[in-house]
Protein backbone atom coordinates (compact mmCIF):
# COMPACT_ATOMS: atom_id res chain seq x y z
CA UNK A 1 0.00 0.00 0.00
CA UNK A 2 2.90 2.57 1.22
CA UNK A 3 4.86 1.56 -2.14
CA UNK A 4 1.72 2.03 -4.39
CA UNK A 5 1.01 5.47 -2.57
CA UNK A 6 4.56 6.77 -2.84
CA UNK A 7 4.17 5.79 -6.97
CA UNK A 8 1.13 7.81 -7.48
CA UNK A 9 2.22 10.80 -5.15
CA UNK A 10 5.23 10.68 -7.40
CA UNK A 11 2.60 11.02 -10.26
CA UNK A 12 0.37 13.12 -8.69
CA UNK A 13 3.51 16.14 -8.06
CA UNK A 14 4.68 15.60 -11.83
CA UNK A 15 1.35 15.97 -13.26
CA UNK A 16 1.27 19.06 -11.21
CA UNK A 17 4.37 20.75 -11.83
CA UNK A 18 3.66 20.15 -15.34
CA UNK A 19 0.31 21.60 -15.16
CA UNK A 20 1.47 25.19 -13.28
CA UNK A 21 4.35 25.26 -15.95
CA UNK A 22 2.06 24.79 -18.79
CA UNK A 23 -0.55 27.65 -16.58
CA UNK A 24 3.10 30.06 -16.71
CA UNK A 25 3.49 29.84 -20.62
CA UNK A 26 -0.15 30.69 -21.24
CA UNK A 27 -0.84 33.00 -18.21
CA UNK A 28 -1.40 36.65 -19.09
CA UNK A 29 -1.15 38.27 -16.06
CA UNK A 30 2.50 38.43 -14.02
CA UNK A 31 1.18 38.63 -10.50
CA UNK A 32 0.20 34.77 -11.77
CA UNK A 33 3.32 34.01 -13.89
CA UNK A 34 5.75 35.17 -11.11
CA UNK A 35 3.49 33.37 -8.22
CA UNK A 36 2.80 30.39 -10.64
CA UNK A 37 6.86 30.59 -10.74
CA UNK A 38 6.90 30.48 -7.34
CA UNK A 39 5.12 27.15 -7.31
CA UNK A 40 6.32 25.42 -9.73
CA UNK A 41 10.10 25.29 -8.13
CA UNK A 42 9.50 23.00 -5.05
CA UNK A 43 6.67 20.73 -7.12
CA UNK A 44 9.77 20.09 -9.60
CA UNK A 45 12.41 19.84 -7.16
CA UNK A 46 9.56 16.78 -5.45
CA UNK A 47 8.94 15.46 -8.92
CA UNK A 48 12.87 14.84 -9.73
CA UNK A 49 13.11 13.82 -5.84
CA UNK A 50 16.04 16.75 -5.85
CA UNK A 51 16.26 17.31 -2.03
CA UNK B 1 24.82 38.02 17.00
CA UNK B 2 24.22 41.62 19.43
CA UNK B 3 20.66 43.12 19.41
CA UNK B 4 21.53 46.32 17.34
CA UNK B 5 22.22 43.98 14.71
CA UNK B 6 19.14 41.56 14.77
CA UNK B 7 17.23 44.59 14.60
CA UNK B 8 18.55 46.23 11.92
CA UNK B 9 18.51 43.02 9.88
CA UNK B 10 14.74 42.66 11.21
CA UNK B 11 13.83 46.44 9.67
CA UNK B 12 15.57 45.36 6.65
CA UNK B 13 13.28 42.90 5.77
CA UNK B 14 9.96 44.07 7.19
CA UNK B 15 10.97 47.65 5.43
CA UNK B 16 11.43 46.24 2.29
CA UNK B 17 8.15 44.25 2.15
CA UNK B 18 6.69 47.42 3.67
CA UNK B 19 7.33 49.55 0.73
CA UNK B 20 6.61 47.02 -1.55
CA UNK B 21 3.42 46.72 -0.26
CA UNK B 22 2.75 50.37 -0.67
CA UNK B 23 4.15 50.42 -4.14
CA UNK B 24 2.31 47.72 -5.24
CA UNK B 25 -0.92 48.85 -3.89
CA UNK B 26 -2.07 45.31 -2.85
CA UNK B 27 -0.89 43.51 -5.60
CA UNK B 28 -0.20 40.38 -3.51
CA UNK B 29 0.54 38.27 -6.25
CA UNK B 30 3.65 41.04 -7.22
CA UNK B 31 4.58 41.17 -3.50
CA UNK B 32 5.03 37.58 -2.85
CA UNK B 33 8.23 37.38 -5.02
CA UNK B 34 9.16 40.90 -3.36
CA UNK B 35 9.70 38.80 -0.10
CA UNK B 36 12.14 36.35 -1.89
CA UNK B 37 14.18 39.34 -3.22
CA UNK B 38 13.38 41.11 0.32
CA UNK B 39 15.02 37.92 1.99
CA UNK B 40 18.65 37.89 -0.12
CA UNK B 41 18.87 41.71 0.27
CA UNK B 42 18.43 40.53 4.13
CA UNK B 43 20.97 37.99 4.28
CA UNK B 44 23.31 40.25 1.98
CA UNK B 45 23.62 42.55 4.44
CA UNK B 46 23.73 40.31 7.11
CA UNK B 47 27.22 39.61 5.47
CA UNK B 48 26.60 36.20 4.14
CA UNK B 49 26.69 36.97 0.53
CA UNK B 50 24.31 35.81 -2.13
CA UNK B 51 22.04 32.74 -0.25
CA UNK B 52 19.65 31.48 -2.89
CA UNK B 53 19.47 28.40 -1.23
CA UNK B 54 18.26 29.23 2.36
CA UNK B 55 15.33 31.37 0.73
CA UNK B 56 14.36 28.39 -1.89
CA UNK B 57 15.16 25.94 1.28
CA UNK B 58 12.13 26.91 2.85
CA UNK B 59 9.10 26.71 0.20
CA UNK B 60 10.10 23.21 0.06
CA UNK B 61 8.39 22.31 3.71
CA UNK B 62 5.02 22.87 1.93
CA UNK B 63 5.24 20.67 -0.52
CA UNK B 64 2.98 18.45 0.68
CA UNK B 65 0.49 21.07 1.54
CA UNK B 66 0.89 22.77 -2.45
CA UNK B 67 -0.30 19.06 -3.33
CA UNK B 68 -3.17 18.99 -0.89
CA UNK B 69 -4.47 22.82 -1.98
CA UNK B 70 -4.06 22.33 -5.92
CA UNK B 71 -5.74 18.83 -6.33
CA UNK B 72 -8.77 20.53 -4.76
CA UNK B 73 -8.83 23.74 -6.31
CA UNK B 74 -8.50 21.27 -9.93
CA UNK B 75 -11.62 18.95 -8.05
CA UNK B 76 -13.40 22.59 -7.18
CA UNK B 77 -12.92 24.10 -10.58
CA UNK B 78 -14.83 20.61 -12.04
CA UNK B 79 -17.42 20.66 -10.05
CA UNK B 80 -17.91 24.46 -11.09
CA UNK B 81 -17.43 23.90 -14.82
CA UNK B 82 -19.39 20.48 -14.70
CA UNK B 83 -22.72 22.64 -13.75
CA UNK B 84 -22.17 21.09 -9.89
CA UNK B 85 -22.14 24.28 -8.30
CA UNK B 86 -24.69 25.62 -10.31
CA UNK B 87 -26.76 23.18 -9.54
CA UNK B 88 -26.73 23.07 -6.00
CA UNK B 89 -27.40 27.21 -6.06
CA UNK B 90 -30.59 26.21 -7.96
CA UNK B 91 -31.57 24.28 -5.48
CA UNK B 92 -30.91 27.13 -2.44
CA UNK B 93 -32.90 29.85 -4.88
CA UNK B 94 -36.18 27.62 -4.52
CA UNK B 95 -35.04 26.94 -0.78
CA UNK B 96 -38.00 28.31 1.66
CA UNK B 97 -36.21 28.94 4.47
CA UNK B 98 -36.17 31.88 6.60
CA UNK B 99 -33.32 34.59 6.11
CA UNK B 100 -31.23 33.16 8.50
CA UNK B 101 -31.03 29.70 7.53
CA UNK B 102 -31.23 30.92 3.74
CA UNK B 103 -27.95 33.11 4.57
CA UNK B 104 -25.90 30.52 6.64
CA UNK B 105 -27.01 27.83 3.80
CA UNK B 106 -25.94 30.33 0.75
CA UNK B 107 -22.39 31.30 2.90
CA UNK B 108 -21.55 27.53 3.14
CA UNK B 109 -22.33 26.99 -0.68
CA UNK B 110 -19.78 30.36 -1.08
CA UNK B 111 -17.46 28.77 0.98
CA UNK B 112 -17.54 25.26 0.16
CA UNK B 113 -14.76 25.83 -2.46
CA UNK B 114 -12.67 27.81 0.41
CA UNK B 115 -13.41 24.69 2.90
CA UNK B 116 -12.11 22.01 0.43
CA UNK B 117 -9.08 24.42 -0.80
CA UNK B 118 -8.26 26.43 2.69
CA UNK B 119 -8.21 29.41 0.06
CA UNK B 120 -10.84 32.58 0.05
CA UNK B 121 -9.76 33.07 -3.95
CA UNK B 122 -11.16 29.60 -4.76
CA UNK B 123 -15.02 30.39 -3.68
CA UNK B 124 -14.60 34.14 -5.11
CA UNK B 125 -13.74 32.66 -8.52
CA UNK B 126 -16.11 30.22 -8.25
CA UNK B 127 -19.40 29.87 -6.28
CA UNK B 128 -18.72 34.12 -5.55
CA UNK B 129 -18.97 34.22 -8.98
CA UNK B 130 -22.31 32.25 -9.44
CA UNK B 131 -23.73 34.34 -6.50
CA UNK B 132 -22.58 37.75 -7.18
CA UNK B 133 -24.07 37.93 -10.81
CA UNK B 134 -27.06 36.63 -9.52
CA UNK B 135 -27.85 38.97 -6.44
CA UNK B 136 -26.67 41.44 -8.57
CA UNK B 137 -28.91 40.74 -11.35
CA UNK B 138 -31.73 40.72 -8.70
CA UNK B 139 -30.97 44.47 -8.60
CA UNK B 140 -29.35 43.72 -4.52
CA UNK B 141 -27.17 46.46 -3.65
CA UNK B 142 -23.70 46.22 -4.22
CA UNK B 143 -22.04 46.56 -1.39
CA UNK B 144 -24.50 44.25 0.01
CA UNK B 145 -23.50 41.48 -2.73
CA UNK B 146 -19.86 42.59 -2.13
CA UNK B 147 -20.37 41.43 1.72
CA UNK B 148 -21.70 38.30 1.14
CA UNK B 149 -19.14 36.84 -0.98
CA UNK B 150 -16.63 38.13 0.39
CA UNK B 151 -17.76 36.83 4.04
CA UNK B 152 -18.36 33.91 2.65
CA UNK B 153 -15.15 33.47 1.03
CA UNK B 154 -13.63 34.46 4.57
CA UNK B 155 -15.46 31.79 6.36
CA UNK B 156 -14.97 29.09 3.54
CA UNK B 157 -11.46 29.71 3.93
CA UNK B 158 -11.85 29.40 7.48
CA UNK B 159 -13.74 26.49 8.18
CA UNK B 160 -12.36 22.88 8.00
CA UNK B 161 -11.17 20.54 6.73
CA UNK B 162 -8.10 23.03 5.25
CA UNK B 163 -7.60 26.62 5.93
CA UNK B 164 -4.26 27.60 4.47
CA UNK B 165 -3.05 30.26 6.67
CA UNK B 166 -3.67 27.96 9.69
CA UNK B 167 -1.83 25.46 7.72
CA UNK B 168 0.95 27.42 7.29
CA UNK B 169 1.64 28.61 10.72
CA UNK B 170 1.13 24.88 11.98
CA UNK B 171 3.49 23.02 9.38
CA UNK B 172 5.97 26.11 9.99
CA UNK B 173 6.20 25.65 14.09
CA UNK B 174 9.95 25.08 15.42
CA UNK B 175 11.33 21.23 15.84
CA UNK B 176 8.29 19.21 14.67
CA UNK B 177 9.88 19.04 11.36
CA UNK B 178 8.06 17.13 9.15
CA UNK B 179 4.92 18.38 10.72
CA UNK B 180 1.51 17.80 9.42
CA UNK B 181 -1.71 19.62 9.58
CA UNK B 182 -3.84 16.78 10.67
CA UNK B 183 -6.17 17.08 13.99
CA UNK B 184 -7.53 20.42 13.53
CA UNK B 185 -10.98 19.78 11.72
CA UNK B 186 -12.81 20.06 15.21
CA UNK B 187 -10.26 23.19 16.64
CA UNK B 188 -10.86 25.75 13.86
CA UNK B 189 -14.74 24.46 13.23
CA UNK B 190 -15.04 25.62 17.00
CA UNK B 191 -12.96 28.93 16.41
CA UNK B 192 -15.13 29.24 13.11
CA UNK B 193 -18.57 28.17 13.48
CA UNK B 194 -20.01 30.91 16.45
CA UNK B 195 -19.12 34.06 14.26
CA UNK B 196 -20.49 32.06 11.53
CA UNK B 197 -23.77 31.88 13.62
CA UNK B 198 -23.75 35.27 14.79
CA UNK B 199 -23.41 36.78 11.29
CA UNK B 200 -25.95 34.55 9.84
CA UNK B 201 -28.15 35.63 12.63
CA UNK B 202 -27.24 39.53 12.38
CA UNK B 203 -27.75 39.73 8.78
CA UNK B 204 -29.72 37.60 7.00
CA UNK B 205 -32.88 39.61 7.14
CA UNK B 206 -30.50 43.21 6.11
CA UNK B 207 -28.79 41.43 3.23
CA UNK B 208 -31.14 38.67 1.64
CA UNK B 209 -33.86 41.60 1.39
CA UNK B 210 -35.59 40.98 -2.28
CA UNK B 211 -33.51 37.67 -2.86
CA UNK B 212 -36.83 35.39 -1.67
CA UNK B 213 -36.75 31.35 -2.27
CA UNK B 214 -37.96 31.97 -6.27
CA UNK B 215 -41.32 29.41 -7.10
CA UNK B 216 -40.11 28.39 -10.69
CA UNK B 217 -36.30 27.54 -10.67
CA UNK B 218 -34.94 25.93 -13.85
CA UNK B 219 -32.72 23.27 -12.60
CA UNK B 220 -30.17 21.97 -15.34
CA UNK B 221 -28.82 18.51 -14.73
CA UNK B 222 -29.91 15.50 -12.01
CA UNK B 223 -28.63 15.34 -8.72
CA UNK B 224 -25.99 12.97 -9.99
CA UNK B 225 -23.48 15.36 -10.15
CA UNK B 226 -23.55 15.10 -6.55
CA UNK B 227 -21.77 12.36 -6.20
CA UNK B 228 -18.27 13.17 -6.77
CA UNK B 229 -18.81 15.78 -3.91
CA UNK B 230 -20.62 13.01 -1.73
CA UNK B 231 -17.88 10.91 -2.13
CA UNK B 232 -15.33 13.56 -1.43
CA UNK B 233 -16.67 14.92 1.64
CA UNK B 234 -17.60 11.20 3.53
CA UNK B 235 -13.74 10.33 2.48
CA UNK B 236 -12.61 13.81 4.02
CA UNK B 237 -14.38 12.89 7.23
CA UNK B 238 -13.23 8.99 7.56
CA UNK B 239 -9.75 11.06 6.69
CA UNK B 240 -10.28 13.39 9.95
CA UNK B 241 -12.01 10.74 12.13
CA UNK B 242 -11.72 7.45 11.43
CA UNK B 243 -8.04 7.13 9.59
CA UNK B 244 -7.63 3.63 12.53
CA UNK B 245 -10.12 1.98 9.80
CA UNK B 246 -9.80 3.26 6.66
CA UNK B 247 -6.10 2.93 4.90
CA UNK B 248 -4.35 6.43 4.41
CA UNK B 249 -5.26 8.08 1.06
CA UNK B 250 -4.67 11.76 2.13
CA UNK B 251 -5.81 14.59 0.61
CA UNK B 252 -4.18 14.48 -2.97
CA UNK B 253 -5.59 11.28 -3.96
CA UNK B 254 -8.97 12.11 -2.11
CA UNK B 255 -9.46 15.38 -4.32
CA UNK B 256 -7.96 13.35 -7.83
CA UNK B 257 -10.64 10.37 -7.27
CA UNK B 258 -13.01 13.52 -6.72
CA UNK B 259 -12.05 15.25 -9.99
CA UNK B 260 -12.37 12.22 -11.96
CA UNK B 261 -15.41 11.63 -10.62
CA UNK B 262 -16.50 14.80 -11.55
CA UNK B 263 -15.60 14.44 -15.32
CA UNK B 264 -17.73 11.54 -15.10
CA UNK B 265 -21.01 12.58 -13.15
CA UNK B 266 -21.52 16.06 -14.52
CA UNK B 267 -24.29 18.27 -15.34
CA UNK B 268 -22.45 19.79 -18.59
CA UNK B 269 -19.53 18.90 -20.44
CA UNK B 270 -16.01 19.49 -18.88
CA UNK B 271 -12.19 19.92 -20.49
CA UNK B 272 -10.10 18.15 -17.55
CA UNK B 273 -7.29 19.95 -18.98
CA UNK B 274 -9.26 23.60 -18.68
CA UNK B 275 -10.41 22.71 -15.30
CA UNK B 276 -7.40 21.75 -14.16
CA UNK B 277 -5.37 24.88 -15.57
CA UNK B 278 -8.10 27.24 -14.51
CA UNK B 279 -7.81 25.69 -10.25
CA UNK B 280 -4.44 25.81 -9.89
CA UNK B 281 -4.75 29.72 -11.66
CA UNK B 282 -7.40 30.57 -8.80
CA UNK B 283 -5.23 29.53 -6.17
CA UNK B 284 -1.64 30.25 -7.01
CA UNK B 285 -1.34 33.82 -5.49
CA UNK B 286 -2.40 32.45 -1.94
CA UNK B 287 0.33 29.08 -2.41
CA UNK B 288 2.75 32.12 -3.49
CA UNK B 289 2.12 34.02 -0.16
CA UNK B 290 2.83 31.02 2.26
CA UNK B 291 5.87 29.98 0.06
CA UNK B 292 7.15 33.68 0.58
CA UNK B 293 6.00 33.40 4.38
CA UNK B 294 8.78 30.02 4.15
CA UNK B 295 11.41 31.74 2.90
CA UNK B 296 11.09 34.34 5.12
CA UNK B 297 11.57 31.93 8.10
CA UNK B 298 14.41 30.38 6.66
CA UNK B 299 16.33 33.70 6.23
CA UNK B 300 15.17 34.82 9.70
CA UNK B 301 17.19 31.61 11.18
CA UNK B 302 19.95 32.13 8.73
CA UNK B 303 21.04 35.29 9.45
CA UNK B 304 19.96 34.94 13.22
CA UNK B 305 16.69 37.09 13.98
CA UNK B 306 14.96 34.45 15.23
CA UNK B 307 17.37 32.79 17.65
CA UNK B 308 19.04 36.39 19.00
CA UNK B 309 15.57 37.36 19.51
CA UNK B 310 14.02 34.30 21.60
CA UNK B 311 17.45 33.68 23.78
CA UNK B 312 16.85 37.18 25.04
CA UNK B 313 12.55 36.86 25.36
CA UNK B 314 14.12 33.75 27.28
CA UNK B 315 16.16 36.18 29.42
CA UNK B 316 14.11 38.46 29.96
CA UNK B 317 11.36 35.61 31.08
CA UNK B 318 8.56 37.50 28.86
CA UNK B 319 4.85 35.88 29.65
CA UNK B 320 4.66 33.11 26.76
CA UNK B 321 0.91 34.01 26.69
CA UNK B 322 1.52 37.88 26.37
CA UNK B 323 4.13 37.35 24.36
CA UNK B 324 1.60 35.48 21.99
CA UNK B 325 -1.21 37.78 22.35
CA UNK B 326 1.24 41.09 21.76
CA UNK B 327 2.22 38.77 18.17
CA UNK B 328 -0.74 38.02 17.46
CA UNK B 329 -1.93 41.95 17.82
CA UNK B 330 1.19 42.81 15.92
CA UNK B 331 0.10 40.39 12.93
CA UNK B 332 -3.26 41.64 12.63
CA UNK B 333 -2.44 45.95 12.97
CA UNK B 334 0.46 45.26 10.68
CA UNK B 335 -1.65 42.95 7.81
CA UNK B 336 -5.02 45.33 8.40
CA UNK B 337 -2.67 48.52 7.20
CA UNK B 338 -0.01 47.28 5.16
CA UNK B 339 -1.66 43.85 3.50
CA UNK B 340 -1.10 40.04 4.19
CA UNK B 341 1.87 39.51 2.99
CA UNK B 342 3.11 42.25 5.39
CA UNK B 343 1.20 40.09 8.32
CA UNK B 344 2.92 36.84 6.52
CA UNK B 345 6.60 38.17 6.72
CA UNK B 346 6.16 39.39 9.96
CA UNK B 347 4.38 35.90 11.20
CA UNK B 348 7.91 34.60 10.48
CA UNK B 349 9.15 36.13 13.35
CA UNK B 350 6.05 35.51 15.44
CA UNK B 351 6.19 31.53 14.44
CA UNK B 352 9.34 31.00 15.82
CA UNK B 353 9.21 33.00 18.90
CA UNK B 354 5.69 31.51 20.06
CA UNK B 355 6.95 28.01 19.48
CA UNK B 356 9.55 28.34 21.03
CA UNK B 357 8.18 30.23 24.06
CA UNK B 358 5.33 27.27 24.52
CA UNK B 359 7.68 24.40 23.03
CA UNK B 360 7.00 22.31 26.37
CA UNK B 361 3.01 22.74 26.49
CA UNK B 362 2.23 22.30 22.95
CA UNK B 363 2.16 25.00 20.23
CA UNK B 364 -0.27 23.50 17.47
CA UNK B 365 -3.39 25.40 18.77
CA UNK B 366 -1.44 28.71 19.11
CA UNK B 367 0.20 28.37 15.69
CA UNK B 368 -3.52 27.89 14.32
CA UNK B 369 -5.07 30.86 15.79
CA UNK B 370 -2.06 32.73 14.40
CA UNK B 371 -2.73 31.26 11.30
CA UNK B 372 -6.15 32.66 11.46
CA UNK B 373 -5.25 36.25 12.63
CA UNK B 374 -3.29 36.57 9.36
CA UNK B 375 -6.31 35.49 7.52
CA UNK B 376 -8.78 37.63 9.23
CA UNK B 377 -6.22 40.32 7.24
CA UNK B 378 -6.98 39.30 4.55
CA UNK B 379 -10.93 40.61 5.40
CA UNK B 380 -9.54 43.58 7.59
CA UNK B 381 -6.74 44.94 5.05
CA UNK B 382 -6.41 48.24 3.83
CA UNK B 383 -4.84 47.12 0.37
CA UNK B 384 -5.29 43.60 -1.45
CA UNK B 385 -7.95 41.91 0.74
CA UNK B 386 -10.80 39.18 -0.42
CA UNK B 387 -13.01 42.50 -0.99
CA UNK B 388 -11.10 43.63 -3.38
CA UNK B 389 -10.65 40.51 -5.25
CA UNK B 390 -14.45 40.16 -5.25
CA UNK B 391 -14.99 43.64 -6.46
CA UNK B 392 -12.49 42.66 -9.57
CA UNK B 393 -14.26 39.96 -10.12
CA UNK B 394 -17.94 41.14 -9.96
CA UNK B 395 -16.85 43.95 -12.38
CA UNK B 396 -17.56 46.42 -9.06
CA UNK B 397 -16.03 49.26 -7.33
CA UNK B 398 -16.15 50.95 -4.05
CA UNK B 399 -16.36 48.40 -1.49
CA UNK B 400 -13.72 47.94 0.76
CA UNK B 401 -12.34 45.38 3.39
CA UNK B 402 -12.83 47.73 6.09
CA UNK B 403 -16.32 48.89 5.19
CA UNK B 404 -17.62 45.58 5.18
CA UNK B 405 -15.61 44.59 8.86
CA UNK B 406 -17.40 48.04 10.14
CA UNK B 407 -20.71 46.89 9.67
CA UNK B 408 -20.11 43.24 11.10
CA UNK B 409 -18.13 44.09 13.98
CA UNK B 410 -20.03 41.66 16.39
CA UNK B 411 -18.72 39.06 13.79
CA UNK B 412 -14.81 40.57 13.48
CA UNK B 413 -15.00 40.39 17.23
CA UNK B 414 -15.96 36.67 18.14
CA UNK B 415 -13.31 36.03 15.53
CA UNK B 416 -10.80 37.63 17.41
CA UNK B 417 -12.05 36.21 20.93
CA UNK B 418 -11.94 33.16 19.62
CA UNK B 419 -8.62 34.07 18.35
CA UNK B 420 -7.31 35.16 22.15
CA UNK B 421 -9.17 32.04 23.88
CA UNK B 422 -7.03 29.76 21.56
CA UNK B 423 -3.96 31.74 22.50
CA UNK B 424 -4.60 31.58 26.23
CA UNK B 425 -6.28 28.20 26.54
CA UNK B 426 -3.74 25.37 26.14
CA UNK B 427 -6.69 22.85 27.42
CA UNK B 428 -8.36 23.23 24.27
CA UNK B 429 -5.83 20.92 22.52
CA UNK B 430 -8.28 17.73 23.42
CA UNK B 431 -10.14 19.07 20.48
CA UNK B 432 -6.92 17.46 18.29
CA UNK B 433 -8.79 14.07 17.72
Amino acid sequence: MIQALYIIYRIIVAVLALLVIWDIIREKSLAHVLSLGLISIPLIMRALMIK
Amino acid sequence: MNLTETYLLLFVMLAVVAVVSVLFKGKNGLISPMIFVAGLITALVAGMGFRLREVTEGPFVYVDNLMWVLCGAIFVYALYLNGTFQFLFDKWRGAKLGPVARLFVLILFLGLPGMLTGTALASVATTGLIVGRYLLDKGIEKTKVVEVVTMGSLFGMLLPPLCVPAMAFAIARQGLYPASFEGFFLPILVLTLPALIVYCALSGRRLLEGADAEEQVEKKGGAVCLIPLLVVVVLVICHNFLYFVMPFLGYPVIYVIGFVLALIFKCQGVNALTAASEGIRTVSIELAMILAFASAIEVFNTVGVNGTLAAQIKIAGVNSTLMSLVFALLLLVGGAVLGTPFAYTLGAVAVYQVSNANYTTGSELLMMALGVTVALTMLLSLRGGIADSVCQQLGVAGVTGPGIAKRNVITVLLLVVAVIVFLCASGLSVLMI
